[in-house]
C-alpha cells in the first residue's frame, strides 16, 4: 500500500482532477446530460470525447438498441422526413417538444446503408460515410482501394461492437472487375490501426451472395444467398470467411425461391408482376442475443428460426420458433378493415425483443401504421401512426413483403469517436 | 475471510485510531482485505495510516462498513433509506467521502457516491454544475463558450 502523505484540502477540487473518478460519475448520466457536459470544461470535452469514456459507459448502462429508425421515402429526396420512434413506451413521440432527443441524418440526400450498435454506414451520392446519428460525427468511408483504380466490384459491411472490441470495422468483400464472378477477396479496416489490410486467400461463393446486406452479430458478420440457402460469416477474430453455416431451412412446400435483394430487388417494374409474389424469401435478425432468420412469403405465412450453436460439438441449426399465418393473428381485424382487394399491402419491418424475457414481436407496416405482433401469443399493439403526405399516400402502398426492412434501421445511443 | 473477533487498527490523517472488526473492514474494502490476505498486517503492532482520510470521514466509512456487514440481509427499501439518511451530508463531505472510498476501495460504496453525484447534477444547467464540481477556469476561449451558448441555449 503507498502511503499518500499529501493532504488533501479539498476534495472537490482533488475530484474535478481526477479523471478515473470523473469518469465514473458522467457514464452514469443520460445522453442529455453528457452533451451538457462537454460544455461545462474543456478537460470535460476531452474526458467525453476519448473512446475510453464511450466504452467505460457502454459497459456501465449497457448498450440499448433504444429506437428505430424508419426512412421509407426514398424516392423521393426533396420531401423526405424521417420517422424516428423510442422502443420504450414512456418516451415515445413527439420527442422535439419533451425536448427527447431524436436522432437525424445529416442531409436529405444521405441513405442509411447499415446501422450496427449506434453507428452508421451512410450513402451520399457516390459517397459513403461512418456517421454516428447520436454525436452528428460524421467521417468518409476509407477507400481500401488507390483512388485511381475502380475496376473492383466491392460491398462494405459495418462492425461496431464496444463490448467486445475497440473502435469500429470495416468488412470489404471485393472482386476484380475481370475475375470470375464467384472469386471474391476479403480485406478489413479497424479504426484503431486506421488502415485496410487484405486478409488470407480468396474464396469462391454461389453467385447470389447479398453482400450488400451484411449483418454483424457476436464477433461475425453474416450474408445469406436465398436462391443457393447458403450463409456465409466473417469471423472478426479469425479474420477470414467461413462457410460452417447451417443451410438456409428448406422452403414451405408450393413456394418459389426468391432472391430477396434488398430494395433494388423490388423495383418498380417488378412490383406488379406475379412473378415476385409467388416467391420466399429469408432475412437474418438478430434480437435478444440471438442470430434469427424470418422466413416469408408475400402472402401471410411468416416463420422465425433461431440459430442454435452447441459449444461442444461447434455445430449450428436452425430451430423453429414460430410459425405465423397473419390472418389468424389479431391482425385479422386489421386486414378485414382495409377493404382492399390486394391486402398483402403490408410490409415486415423488424425483429424485435419485447418485454422482459426473451419474448420476441414482429413490427410490421399495415396502412401507414406501424403494428407490433407479439409473437408469443398472436396479439398485437399499435406503436405509431406515420404522417400522411397530401400528395403522396402511395408511399404507403408500394412496401409488400419486406421492403420495409431495408428502410428500417436500429438506432442506439453511443458516443463512440469516428 | 478475517475472524469475526478479531480487531484492527485504523489511524487518521490526524493520527486518531479506529480499532475496527476486522471482518467488517474485509469485506468492503478491497486494500485492507489484500493487506490481511498477504500477511503484511501485524495485529500486535501494526496500525493502517489512511493519512489522506481525516477523522470524521473515516468514522463515516467505519459506520457504513459496520452497518452493512451486520444488516445485509435487510430488505432493500430499509437499506437505501439508511444509505440515503447516510449520504444526507454537505457536498464538501460527499467528495471527502469518494475520495476515502475510492483510496479504500470500497466498490458498494463508491458506487452509491457515485449515483448520488450524478443525481446532484443531472438536468442541471452548465453554471450549476461548474459550482457544484468547483470549476473556477473552464478552459474555453469567449468565441469557443460564445458558440456553445448558442448552438446549446438550453444548457445555459
Amino acid at each position: 500500500m503507498s502511503h499518500n502523505t499529501e493532504l488533501i484540502s479539498s476534495s472537490a477540487e482533488a475530484i474535478e482532477t481526477h479523471d478515473a473518478l470523473l469518469t465514473e460519475i458522467l457514464v452514469r448520466l443520460p445522453l442529455r446530460d453528457v452533451i451538457a457536459f462537454k460544455c461545462v470544461s474543456k478537460r470535460l470535452l476531452s474526458l467525453i470525447s476519448d473512446p475510453y469514456f464511450s466504452r467505460c459507459r457502454t459497459t456501465v448502462q449497457g448498450t440499448r438498441f433504444s429506437g428505430l429508425i424508419l426512412d421509407l421515402d426514398f424516392i423521393h429526396p426533396e420531401h423526405r422526413e424521417l420517422t424516428f420512434f423510442y422502443f420504450n413506451k414512456k418516451l415515445r413521440r413527439p420527442c422535439r417538444r419533451r425536448r427527447i432527443f431524436c436522432p437525424k441524418i445529416p442531409d436529405h440526400y444521405s441513405y442509411i446503408l447499415q446501422s450496427c450498435n449506434g453507428l452508421m454506414l451512410l450513402r451520399r451520392f457516390t459517397d459513403r460515410f461512418i456517421y454516428n446519428p447520436t454525436t452528428g460525427d460524421k467521417k468518409p468511408l476509407p477507400s481500401p482501394f488507390p483512388s485511381f483504380d475502380n475496376s473492383h466490384f466491392s460491398k462494405y459491411s459495418l462492425a461496431f461492437d464496444p463490448l467486445r472490441f475497440l473502435g469500429y470495422k470495416l468488412i470489404c468483400i471485393f472482386r476484380g472487375k475481370f475475375s470470375k464472378r464467384d472469386r471474391h477477396q476479403t480485406m478489413v479496416y479497424s479504426s484503431e490501426s486506421g488502415a485496410w489490410n487484405p486478409c488470407s486467400s480468396s474464396f469462391s461463393t454461389p453467385t447470389d451472395m447479398d453482400f450488400a446486406h451484411g449483418v454483424y452479430f457476436k464477433d461475425s458478420v453474416y450474408w445469406i444467398g436465398n436462391k443457393s440457402k447458403t450463409t456465409l460469416r466473417f469471423d472478426m477474430k479469425e479474420e477470414r470467411v467461413k462457410d460452417d453455416m447451417p443451410p438456409l431451412p428448406p422452403l414451405p412446400p408450393g413456394s418459389q425461391d426468391l432472391n430477396v435483394g434488398g430494395p433494388v430487388f423490388l423495383a418498380l417494374s417488378e412490383l406488379n408482376s406475379k412473378k415476385a409474389y409467388n416467391g420466399y424469401g429469408y432475412i437474418l435478425a438478430p434480437a435478444c442475443g440471438y442470430m434469427n432468420l424470418v422466413g416469408f412469403d408475400f402472402g401471410f405465412y411468416v416463420r422465425v428460426f433461431r440459430l442454435k450453436e452447441d459449444d461442444y460439438s461447434s455445430s449450428r441449426s436452425w430451430i423453429l420458433m414460430h410459425n405465423v399465418d397473419l390472418r389468424r393473428t389479431s391482425l385479422k381485424t386489421v386486414f378485414n378493415n382495409l377493404n382492399l382487394p390486394n391486402t398483402w399491402k403490408y410490409s415486415i419491418l423488424h425483429l424485435i425483443k419485447d418485454g422482459e424475457d426473451d419474448e420476441m414481436a414482429l413490427l410490421l407496416l399495415i396502412h401507414g401504421k406501424v403494428i407490433a405482433l407479439r409473437l408469443k401469443n398472436n396479439t398485437t399493439y399499435d406503436v405509431l401512426g406515420l404522417k400522411i403526405k397530401g400528395n403522396n399516400p402511395r408511399y404507403y402502398y408500394n412496401f409488400p413483403g419486406v421492403m420495409g426492412w431495408y428502410r428500417a434501421f436500429e438506432y442506439a445511443e453511443s458516443l463512440a469517436c469516428l | 475471510m478475517g475472524s469475526p473477533l478479531k480487531k484492527i487498527m485504523l489511524c487518521s490523517s490526524e493520527k486518531e485510531i479506529f480499532s475496527v472488526e476486522e471482518q467488517v473492514m474485509v469485506q468492503h474494502s478491497v486494500i485492507i482485505n489484500n493487506m490481511i490476505e498477504d500477511g503484511s498486517y501485524n495485529y500486535e503492532e501494526s496500525k493502517i495510516p489512511l493519512d489522506c482520510v481525516d477523522s470524521k470521514t473515516l468514522k463515516k466509512v467505519i459506520d457504513y462498513c459496520t452497518y452493512h456487514t451486520h444488516h445485509h440481509n435487510d430488505n432493500q427499501e430499509d437499506l437505501e433509506a439508511w444509505d440515503a439518511q447516510f449520504l444526507n451530508v454537505d457536498s464538501n463531505g460527499l467528495y471527502d467521502l469518494l475520495m476515502a472510498a475510492n483510496y479504500l476501495e470500497i466498490r458498494n460504496l463508491l458506487d452509491l457516491i457515485y449515483r448520488t453525484i450524478k443525481n446532484m447534477i443531472k438536468g442541471k444547467k452548465i453554471d450549476e454544475i461548474r459550482r457544484i464540481l468547483n470549476i473556477k477556469d473552464h478552459g474555453f476561449t469567449p468565441e469557443e463558450e460564445e458558440q456553445n451558448r448558442k448552438e446549446y441555449p438550453h444548457f445555459y
